[in-house]
């Protein structure tokens, strides 16, 4: 039933001086790339990926705006809302050699991916970024796995000085990658995108957009020219599935007044 | 598909106010609609029609999340008739037509008489094949009155108002919230509709979280739609049918081929379709189209027309 339940916040976890992991006393079988609508009563609804998928579903959340400081401002033990899983399109696994490129907090919807990818015998290579060293998510928990580990900061604090697209340019030089995967701002993802379509490299993204329901219907997130849904032919697209569309240049607010970014 | 079987596919075309839709089954308004690529994609997807989401006056947000909620058999919604700025709206409305190989409507708000009138002068510009004039917005109530919808006085006065405007074939729709629909269709009819859509979404309803004690959707009402709401709207159709000469566009709760074909025998020329698109996804058109051809088949019908009105 595509209404709220209510779910108790089980525990939460600041990762970030900015960004929190939401603990839910929920489990369900989702796929990487999904997301729920998560209700604050009498405040908002809001869409958000999964973190994490096994046990207990987890939510990775930066504080960007009313809804997120509200939701940062809930305590262990309070409900919120809850529905899905939602999104048709999730990212799929494939090829040996792989490359994870994340900017941001949008690692979190690519965390689930990182799990997947690693219960198979390949060659991970994650690239992280983030403004400065402070803010860069799960270096630990990455680093503790079979992974190539490579970050990019704004202020140079820790690894590349420049962005995930600058380190993955060069990496692709010198690395065939059989897949990537992205998330993180639209106009990182946008780049790396281009890259991929450059290389000839099949590449997967997360995409958001402004949603209402959620669930295909009405119409609110739907790219141009495509008329692809987020929430439901999405939110994971390949970048060939994205050329020539809206994807980088802008998006609709509630309205649906384009709005660019 | 291969040129033989299109030739063995039954005609199931059908006409409104002298349009001919390639078949019976139309987007309803509300639904996929705020952006041209949206509509595209749905009449790329086998829809007979296409109809935008309400144009009004001027941009709104509509109401805060949650604007939906699903309810056994059906769901509620109240949007608050959000849209772009008219120049928006235009922009994408002529967009629209220049894509569009079916009829589009353009559904269109006011928040008064006269601005409804206004509205259909400007949207007629774009030329848009019809004018669905949105009277009965269940949702708004607070904001802007009564829906005309709800009496037959403001009903034709609206409907005057948007004739005296345009050229352009008016389609009103129509609330099931009056104690008697008749009396509106006759009301709408008389003042120069040249069809009519029934039923917009029923109620309002409400739906209470009770863990926490607190209406789900923001705006704490909704309208009702889906399959809750079908024998309502069968209903509707049937007495709209037996006392206007006009086409109806049936709309409430379809959501198979059957469910199609019993709102054309109660009298609809063509059906809408929304909340169905919760269950079957955008391939509900097609499959509704091959599902009357097939009951068609079965039963011994060879033009949808056999089917219209056929209960009365």
């Amino acid at each position: 039933m595509n209404a709220p339940e209510m779910v108790r916040i089980l525990g939460i976890r600041t990762e970030t001086p900015t960004v929190k992991t939401f603990i839910l006393n929920k489990k369900i079988r989702a796929k990487p790339g999904q997301f729920a609508m998560l209700w604050i009563p009498e405040v908002d609804e809001k869409p958000f990926s999964f973190s994490k998928l096994d046990g207990n579903l987890e939510i990775t959340v930066k504080e960007v705006g009313p809804f997120t400081r509200k939701l940062f401002s809930l305590k262990k033990g309070d409900l919120i809302g809850f529905r899905g899983p939602y999104g048709d399109g999730c990212f799929r696994v494939k090829g040996k050699r792989i490359c994870v490129a994340a900017g941001g907090v949008g690692l979190a919807p690519l965390m689930p991916l990182i799990d997947e990818i690693l219960k198979g015998n390949r060659d991970l290579t994650v690239i992280i970024g983030a403004v400065t060293e402070k803010e860069l998510l799960w270096m630990d928990r990455l680093e503790s796995r079979k992974i190539d580990l490579l970050t990019a900061t704004d202020d140079g604090t820790c690894g590349k000085k420049g962005s995930v697209c600058d380190v993955l340019k060069k990496l692709v030089g010198k690395t065939r990658f059989d897949r990537i995967y992205s998330c993180g701002p639209e106009l990182m993802m946008k780049r790396v995108a281009d890259i991929a379509l450059k290389e000839k490299i099949p590449c997967q993204l997360s995409l958001e957009r402004y949603m209402k329901c959620g669930m295909g219907i009405c119409g609110q997130c739907c790219i141009d020219p495509t008329g692809l849904r987020v929430c439901k032919d999405g939110p994971v697209f390949t970048a060939k599935e994205l050329r020539g569309t809206e994807f980088g240049r802008y998006n609709r607010n509630a309205s649906g007044s384009r709005c660019d970014l | 598909m291969k040129e033989n079987k299109l030739k063995k596919m039954k005609d199931i075309s059908t006409s409104l106010a002298g349009v001919k839709l390639r078949n019976p089954t139309i987007l309803a308004s509300g639904i996929l609609g705020i952006t041209t690529a949206s509509l595209i994609r749905i009449a790329n997807s086998g829809a007979g029609a296409i109809t935008t989401k309400s144009i009004g006056p001027v941009k709104r947000e509509g109401y805060v999340n949650p604007v939906i909620v699903e309810v056994p058999c059906g769901m509620l919604n109240a949007v608050g008739l959000a849209c772009p700025s008219l120049d928006d709206s235009l922009g994408g409305l002529k967009d629209t037509l220049r894509k569009a190989d079916v009829p589009v409507i353009a559904s269109l708000y006011g928040r008064t008489v006269k601005e409804f009138g206004e509205m259909a002068e400007k949207i007629s510009e774009v030329k848009p094949d019809f004018l669905e004039a949105n009277i009965s917005c269940p949702n708004i109530e607070n904001e802007f009155g009564k829906p005309f919808g709800t009496e037959p006085e403001t009903s034709a006065r609206v409907t005057e108002g948007i004739k005296n405007s345009t050229k352009l074939p008016l389609i009103v729709k129509l609330t099931p919230n009056v104690s008697d629909i008749k009396e509106i269709a006759k009301a709408v009819e008389s003042a120069g509709a040249d069809a009519i859509s029934a039923i917009n979404s029923y109620g309002p309803g409400m739906v209470i979280n009770i863990e926490t004690a607190i209406p789900v959707l923001s705006n704490k009402v909704g309208g009702l739609s889906g399959p809750a709401i079908k024998p309502i709207a069968v209903r509707c159709v049937y007495e709209i049918h037996e006392t206007v000469e006009i086409p109806i566009i049936g709309i409430g709760g379809i959501q198979t081929g059957r469910d199609a074909i019993e709102m054309l025998m109660a009298g609809a020329a063509a059906v809408g379709i929304g909340t169905g698109i919760m269950k079957r996804d955008i391939k509900i058109f097609s499959e509704i189209c091959e599902e009357i051809r097939n009951f068609m088949n079965s039963e011994g019908y060879s033009k949808l027309n056999e089917l219209i009105g056929k209960a009365h």
